[in-house]
C-alpha cells in the first residue's frame, strides 16, 4: 500500500503546502536582505561610477550630466528607494558603459552560456560519479576501490583553477600526450570491465546476459571510445567560444569541452565520495543481506536495490553544486574566456559598472536559494523516511 | 557433534552473514603484488631514486618531457616500492598519509614563520635580482633549487612568503569564524524562537551569495592587505560556523548534563559558556582543517583574479597568474606554485576528514 501512495502526488499534502508557502515567504524576505546588501556593499567601493563610466578626458559639464543621469548626485536613501521600486517594476536597470543596453537583456544574452556550462559539467560529473561510486562500493577495499577513493581524495584537493590550467597544458599544448593518455584510460576500463566475463569464459560458469554478454559489451565500447578518442582527437583552444546552434553542435561542444571536463572532476570526486559512502552504508543493511542470500545478482542489488535510497545525499551534494555552477564559474569562465555571467560580473566589478553587478548577483542569488528549495521538496520524493519524519 | 548444534543455534542471517564473507574471501585471492618479494622490491626502489636522481640533475641537454617523464615514472617507483615494503614490515595498521600530512603541514609552517632567518635566494624586491639567471629551471641543487622567474625572483622563496600568506588569511579567517559565528550560533541554537529566527534570515541571506562574487565584491571595496584579506573570507566562514555551531547547540542543549546543570540552577549564561561553549567547540574544530583548505582555495582564487596582494609581493595564485604567462616554454613557473598549493590542500583535507572521524562521530547524526 504504502509503495502505491509513495508513485503518486499524494505526498504533497496540506501540510507540506503549508511548510512549502513558509518557505517561499522566507525566501522573498532572503531575496530583500540579498538585494539589499549588494546595494549597500557597492556603495562601499572606492572610485565613482560616473568617472569610470566616462574615463579620461571628460569635461566636468559631462560628469555633472552623467551623474544627475544616474541619479549619484541624490542622497542615499533617495537612491536606495529609487533603485528599489524600479527593481519591483521589473527594471533592472542600465549597462554605465556603451552600448548602454538594459541588463536584463544582457543576463539573458549570458546566461545561456552559464546554464550550459554548468548542467553540461554536472551531467558529465554525475555519468562520471554513478557508475564509478558503485564500482568502488561493490566490493570495498578492493585495488578498484582504493584506487577511486584514492583519486577522488587527489581530485578534490585541486582548485578549478589548477584543473584548467593542467587541461590546458595536457590537451592544447601536448595533444600527443593527452590522446595517449586518454586512450589508455579507456582501454584500462576495458580491461577491468572485461575480466570478470573472460575469468567466468575459462571457469566454465554458465554465461547469462547480465554477467558476460553486457559487459562484454561494455568494454567493447569502451575499447571503441579508446580508438575514437585517439584517432579523432580534436585541437583544442583556450580562445574562441562558439555559441550554441542546433544544427552546428561541434564547434560549441568543442569549445566548452575544457571548461566542462575542469568543473566536472572536481563535481565527479566529490559525488564519488559521497554516494560510495552512502551505498556502503545501505549495502550493510539487513534487506540487502536478504536479497544476496535469496540469490540476487550483484549488479541487480547494486542498481535496483541499493542505489535509490542511497542518492538522497548525492542530491543535496549535486544541487548545491548546480547553485555553486550557475553562480560561481567565474574563475573558469574567465579562463577560458567564455561570455557567461560569471565573467561578465567579475568584468563588472572591476569595471564599476554597478547596475549589471548589482542584477547578476540577484539572479545568482535567486537561483541557489530556489534550486535549495526544490531541494528540500525533493527529499520527501525520493525518501518516504523524511516524508513520514515530517 | 558440536559445529552442528551451533549451526541449528545460529540464526538464518548468521549462515548468510558467513556464507558471504566466504565467498570474498575466495574472491579477494592472491593479488598480483604479493608476487613481488623483497629482493624484487628493493631494486624497483633502487632503480626509482636512480631514475629521481636522472631527473634531479639532469646530464647536460637532457630536458624537457623526457626528463619530466622520468622524473615522474621514478617518483612512481620508488613511492611503490617504498609504501609497499612498509606495509609488508607494519603490516595491516601501517597508514603513513596522516603523519605524512601532519609533516608537511609543520613543514610549511615553520618555513613560513622562519622565512627570514632562511638562506632564500631574494623573492621578492626585483631591484635585487640584476644578476640571477631569468627563467632558470628546476635544479635541486643549484642556488634557485625550484628556479627562478621573468624577474629572476626565486621560485622557492616565493612559494614559502606566499604560504606565510595563505596560512595567515586561512587560518585566521576559520579562527574569527570559529569565535564569532560557533558564538551567534550557539546562542541561537540554545535560545531558540526569535533569537533562532533573526540569525537563521541573516545567516541564509549571507549563504544566498555565491561565495566566490561575494569575495570578488568585499575585495574591490577594500584595500587588500594580509588583515582585509583575512577580514574578507571570514564574512564567508562565518555564516557556514553559525549554522554548524546551531545543529550541535540544538543537540546538546537536549542532553542530561544540560538538565542537571540547571537543575542545580545554574543561569543561562552559565550553561551556554560552561556546558555548550566546550561540546560544541569539538565539533567545530574538527571542521577547522576543510575550512582552512577551502580558504586557502579561495584566497588563492582571488589572487589568481589579481584581487589579492598584488604581484611584488608573492603569493601562491599571482605566482600562477602570472606564470601562464610562460607558461607553454616554461610550465614549471605554474606547476611549483600549483603543486604546493595542491600539496597543502591534500594535507588539511586529509587531517580533517581524520579530525572529523575522531571529533564529530556521535553528533553526526543531526
Amino acid at each position: 500500500m504504502y509503495a502505491q501512495v509513495s508513485r503518486s502526488w499524494a505526498w504533497l499534502g496540506p501540510k507540506r503546502l503549508l511548510t512549502i508557502g513558509t518557505r517561499l515567504l522566507r525566501l522573498v524576505f532572503v531575496m530583500f536582505l540579498v538585494s539589499t546588501g549588494t546595494f549597500f556593499l557597492l556603495q562601499l567601493v572606492p572610485g565613482d561610477p560616473a568617472a569610470a563610466a566616462l574615463g579620461p578626458g571628460a569635461t566636468p559639464q559631462d560628469y555633472e550630466q552623467v551623474r544627475s543621469l544616474l541619479g549619484l548626485n541624490k542622497p542615499l536613501g533617495e537612491r536606495y528607494l529609487d533603485y528599489y521600486s524600479q527593481l519591483l517594476h521589473g527594471n533592472l536597470g542600465q549597462s554605465l558603459f556603451p552600448p548602454h543596453q538594459d541588463v536584463s537583456h544582457e543576463l539573458l544574452h549570458r546566461a545561456p552560456v552559464t546554464i550550459e556550462l554548468a548542467l553540461l559539467s554536472l551531467t558529465v560529473a554525475l555519468s562520471l560519479a554513478i557508475p564509478i561510486a558503485m564500482w568502488a562500493a561493490a566490493r570495498p577495499n578492493s585495488y578498484i576501490d582504493r584506487f577511486f577513493t584514492g583519486t577522488s581524495f587527489g581530485f578534490i584537493s585541486i582548485p578549478s583553477f589548477l584543473s584548467g590550467l593542467l587541461l590546458v597544458f595536457i590537451a592544447v599544448f601536448h595533444p600527443g600526450v593527452a590522446k595517449t593518455v586518454v586512450a589508455l584510460i579507456f582501454v584500462w576500463a576495458a580491461v577491468a570491465v572485461a575480466r570478470p566475463p573472460i575469468a567466468r569464459l575459462r571457469s566454465g560458469h554458465p554465461m547469462t546476459r547480465t554477467t558476460f554478454f553486457l559487459p562484454s559489451l561494455a568494454a567493447a565500447v569502451l575499447l571503441g571510445l579508446a580508438a575514437v578518442s585517439y584517432f579523432l582527437f580534436p585541437a583544442f583552444d583556450t580562445q574562441g567560444f562558439s555559441p550554441f546552434k542546433l544544427q552546428d553542435l561541434g564547434p560549441n561542444i568543442k569549445s566548452l569541452t575544457l571548461p566542462v571536463l575542469a568543473l566536472a572532476f572536481t563535481q565527479a570526486a566529490i559525488f564519488i565520495r559521497v554516494l560510495r559512502s552512502d551505498l556502503l552504508h545501505t549495502l550493510g543493511e539487513d534487506y540487502i543481506l536478504a536479497a544476496r542470500a535469496k540469490g540476487m545478482p550483484a549488479w541487480h542489488i547494486l542498481a535496483r536495490d541499493a542505489l535509490r535510497p542511497s542518492l538522497v545525499s548525492l542530491v543535496t551534494v549535486a544541487s548545491v553544486s548546480l547553485g555553486q555552477l550557475i553562480g560561481g564559474s567565474v574563475i573558469i569562465e574567465s579562463l577560458f574566456n567564455l561570455p557567461g555571467l560569471g565573467n561578465l560580473v567579475f568584468s563588472a566589478v572591476l569595471r564599476k559598472n554597478f547596475p549589471v553587478v548589482q542584477a547578476c548577483v540577484l539572479m545568482i542569488a535567486t537561483v541557489y536559494i530556489v534550486i535549495n528549495l526544490l531541494v528540500d521538496i525533493a527529499y520527501g520524493r525520493l525518501d518516504p523516511r523524511v516524508r513520514r519524519g515530517a | 557433534m558440536a559445529p552442528e548444534t551451533q549451526l541449528e543455534v545460529q540464526p538464518a542471517i548468521g549462515i548468510a552473514e558467513q556464507l558471504l564473507v566466504d565467498e570474498v574471501a575466495v574472491r579477494e585471492a592472491p593479488s598480483w603484488s604479493r608476487r613481488l618479494t623483497r629482493p624484487w622490491l628493493l631494486a624497483l626502489a633502487v632503480a626509482g631514486a636512480a631514475l629521481c636522481y636522472v631527473g634531479f640533475r639532469p646530464p647536460g641537454s637532457f630536458d624537457g618531457e623526457p626528463r619530466w617523464a622520468t622524473l615522474i615514472v621514478g617518483a612512481i617507483l620508488l613511492g611503490f616500492a617504498l609504501n609497499t615494503l612498509a606495509r609488508r614490515s607494519f603490516g595491516p595498521g601501517y597508514a603513513p598519509s596522516r603523519y605524512l600530512a601532519a609533516g608537511w603541514l609543520i613543514l610549511i609552517s615553520l618555513s613560513a614563520i622562519f622565512a627570514s632567518l632562511l638562506p632564500l635566494a631574494e623573492a621578492r624586491n626585483a631591484s635585487k635580482t640584476l644578476h640571477s639567471p631569468i627563467l632558470a629551471r628546476l635544479d635541486i641543487f643549484s642556488h634557485h633549487p625550484l628556479g627562478t622567474d621573468r624577474q629572476g625572483l626565486d621560485t622557492l622563496g616565493g612559494v614559502i612568503f606566499g604560504f606565510r600568506v595563505s596560512l595567515i588569511v586561512g587560518v585566521g579567517s576559520v579562527l574569527l569564524g570559529i569565535i564569532v559565528g560557533g558564538l551567534i550560533g550557539m546562542v541561537a541554537g540554545f535560545y531558540r524562537h526569535n533569537v533562532d529566527r533573526v540569525v537563521g534570515v541573516f545567516t541564509d541571506a549571507t549563504l544566498a551569495f555565491p561565495p566566490l562574487i561575494l569575495l570578488i565584491a568585499l575585495a574591490t571595496a577594500l584595500k587588500p592587505s594580509v588583515w582585509t584579506l583575512t577580514l574578507e573570507l571570514a564574512v564567508v566562514t562565518i555564516p557556514v560556523y553559525v549554522r554548524i555551531g546551531r545543529a550541535h547547540a540544538l543537540s546538546i542543549s537536549q542532553r542530561e548534563f544540560v538538565l542537571a546543570a540547571r537543575a542545580q540552577g545554574a543561569r543561562s549564561r552559565r550553561i551556554l559558556l560552561r556546558e555548550i561553549a566546550p561540546a560544541v567547540l569539538r565539533p567545530l574544530s574538527a571542521y577547522g582543517f576543510v575550512m582552512v583548505a577551502v580558504m586557502i582555495v579561495a584566497e588563492a582564487s582571488l589572487s589568481f583574479l589579481g584581487l589579492s596582494i598584488p604581484p611584488p609581493s608573492p603569493t601562491l595564485g599571482n605566482m600562477i597568474s602570472s606564470g601562464t604567462e610562460d607558461f607553454k616554454t616554461h610550465p614549471h613557473l605554474v606547476f611549483v606554485p600549483a603543486t604546493a598549493l595542491f600539496l597543502t590542500v591534500l594535507a588539511l583535507n586529509r587531517l580533517g576528514e581524520e579530525a572529523q572521524r575522531r571529533f564529530s562521530h556521535r553528533e553526526t547524526k543531526l
